[in-house]
């Protein structure tokens, strides 16, 4: 077949689809994961800094709804479950606590799902996935989550942090400090990370401890900023 | 020149492709934990009248001390501290369809009967998934949020487990793959003597191919069923004592008007059949009952640590 060319000598060339099989159009290959509820427990905190203030924020752990798991019946009714981890002092979170205002979609409640070849992949309405090639990237919008949490505390729906489990957390974080810091750090990078992790923990509940304590604003502030020229120090000696 | 015998033009002669006789199993987690002291099988419902089995514990043999009491004094009753928990029985189920014109190409190879193996594969790795998914439910944890797992997230856990007086024997941990790269990779900065001990043939035969090593009295148990916290950040893996996690069974036994089906050997996974002989496909359908659930809360602890 011989070339066509144009009435001035030029090729005439078609638009080609090159090497699409229709992949970008397949539902994603990941393994499903169960609907779930979300729980906390009064003595499980997790450390958050915001803003550069750090607080205790809630630890969100998940709850699989599927029959057979943890007190779910045999038809996937959880309210045997919810009332078993309630006994065991759980809060388990109201889906109507997530109002359209805390979530980065807009909508209310916080379990969000899409599909996948094989069922449905659930998650928080604070994560997203996104496809790089062909990867699954997974991403938070921890500002808007904290938030949130932030929230569920302050209308009392989260209880505060027991002064209680502040000391006990600050002990654990003493006795790993203490640990840390009898290895040998010399020419140790990974023990010397480890160390300075362990003196932040420390100073990090301390401040924490400080601002709950029932001291005068003066001296919190005074308090405050002698255990942050500590770490300084500590973190400036390595 | 013309007329060459080029491999582009003997079209008729050739195949796109031959096909390697041998399928190899694509990469997965098959690590399905089979024995262990720390999980206990409480019972079978064929026959019970309910898909719930209750299990009771009792303080007896040295939960309550005796105490003094004086000399011509009366003693008094002392209450007994009692509890229970309960396992639900549910179904789950894998279903595959095959043509009978695949399984006359795939003879031997991908057919009912090779089906039928990948149904028992199928509920060993559903029980791990569901005794995996226990761990967000222990009310002690160690670890930090967004933090990789350290050797003293490990003693952590062990020091919370032996202050609820677990015993040393049958200890477990089911770990994340990537809590047990941190772990292994804070051991690096320890100066003292702490041993790794690297599973043995023997080890993985006794508990199967997930379990990695031996560490601080631990049997540690590789698991990327292992459950998500704080949206995603952590994973929740699990430290155990002898006897933390249960779980129950039923055994589903040939029935009238079952058309065909078999009960896998040494397992309770039933396997049934069904024929479309219009359309000449066969429905391969696995069913296993199982519950799992926490039988005490203090024989285990929850180690959430950084996910990335």
């Amino acid at each position: 077949m011989g070339i066509d060319f144009g009435s001035n000598g030029e090729t005439r060339s078609e638009a080609v689809v090159v090497g699409t099989t229709g992949a970008a159009n397949r539902l994603p290959r990941m393994d499903p994961t169960p609907a779930f509820l979300v729980a906390t427990h009064p003595r499980q905190w997790i450390v958050v800094e915001s803003n550069g203030k750090l607080e205790l924020l809630p630890q969100l752990v998940e709850l699989a709804i599927e029959p057979g798991i943890g007190d779910c019946d045999e038809y996937g009714n959880p309210d045997k479950m919810i009332r078993a981890r309630e006994n065991k002092g759980f809060i388990v979170l109201k889906q109507e606590w997530a109002k359209a205002s805390d979530t980065p979609d807009g909508q209310s409640g916080y379990v969000r799902r899409f599909q996948v070849q094989k069922g449905h992949v659930h998650h928080m309405a604070w994560t997203k996935y996104r496809n790089v090639a062909g990867q699954m990237i997974l991403e938070r919008d921890e500002k808007s989550y904290h938030a949130w949490l932030r929230r569920l505390l302050a209308e009392g729906l989260l209880p505060a942090p027991d002064s209680s489990v502040i000391e006990a957390m600050l002990i654990r974080a003493r006795e790993r400090q203490d640990r840390a810091n009898s290895r040998d750090t010399k020419g140790n990078a990974l023990a010397a990370k480890l160390a300075d992790q362990a003196n932040k923990a420390v100073f990090s509940l301390e401040e924490i401890s400080t601002r709950q304590a029932g001291l005068s604003e003066e001296q919190k502030a005074a308090r405050i900023e002698f255990l942050q020229s500590q770490l300084s120090q500590l973190q400036g000696g390595k | 020149m013309s007329n060459e015998l080029l491999y582009s033009s003997m079209g008729d002669l050739e195949l796109a492709a031959i096909l390697n006789q041998e399928l190899r199993l694509k990469l997965a987690d098959r690590a399905a934990l089979e024995v262990h002291p720390s999980i206990v099988l409480i019972g079978d419902v064929m026959g019970a009248g309910s898909t719930v089995i209750k299990t009771g514990f009792v303080g007896l043999d040295g939960y309550d001390a005796m105490s003094a009491v004086a000399e011509g004094s009366s003693s008094s009753n002392t209450a007994l501290t009692d509890d229970a928990v309960s396992v639900t029985v549910a179904r789950q189920a894998l279903q595959r369809q095959i043509s009978d014109l695949a399984s006359i190409v795939n003879r031997g190879r991908m057919d009912p009967e090779r089906l039928v193996a990948d149904m028992v594969g199928a509920a060993r790795m559903r029980k791990m998934a569901m005794l995996a998914a226990l761990a967000t439910s222990f009310t002690n944890t160690v670890g930090t949020s967004g933090s990789d797992m350290s050797v003293d997230d490990f003693f952590d856990g062990d020091i919370i487990l032996n202050m609820a007086s677990v015993p040393a024997e049958g200890r477990l941990a089911i770990l994340h793959g990537r809590q047990i790269g941190d772990l292994r990779q804070s051991l690096r900065a320890e100066s003292g003597a702490l041993q790794w001990d690297q599973a043995t043939v023997d080890m993985i035969k006794a508990a199967g191919p997930g379990l990695i090593a031996r560490f601080l009295g631990y049997d540690i148990f590789q698991s990327s069923k292992c459950p998500a916290a704080n949206t995603n950040a952590d994973r929740a893996g699990m430290m155990l004592g002898a006897g933390a996690l249960i779980y129950a069974e039923g055994t589903r036994e040939p029935m009238i008007g079952d058309a065909a089906g078999v009960l896998a050997p040494g397992t309770k996974v039933w396997i049934g059949f069904e024929r479309d002989e219009a359309g000449a496909l066969t429905k391969v359908v696995g069913n296993y009952y199982i519950g799992v659930n926490i039988a005490e809360d203090a024989r285990g602890v929850a180690v959430i640590t950084d996910h990335e």
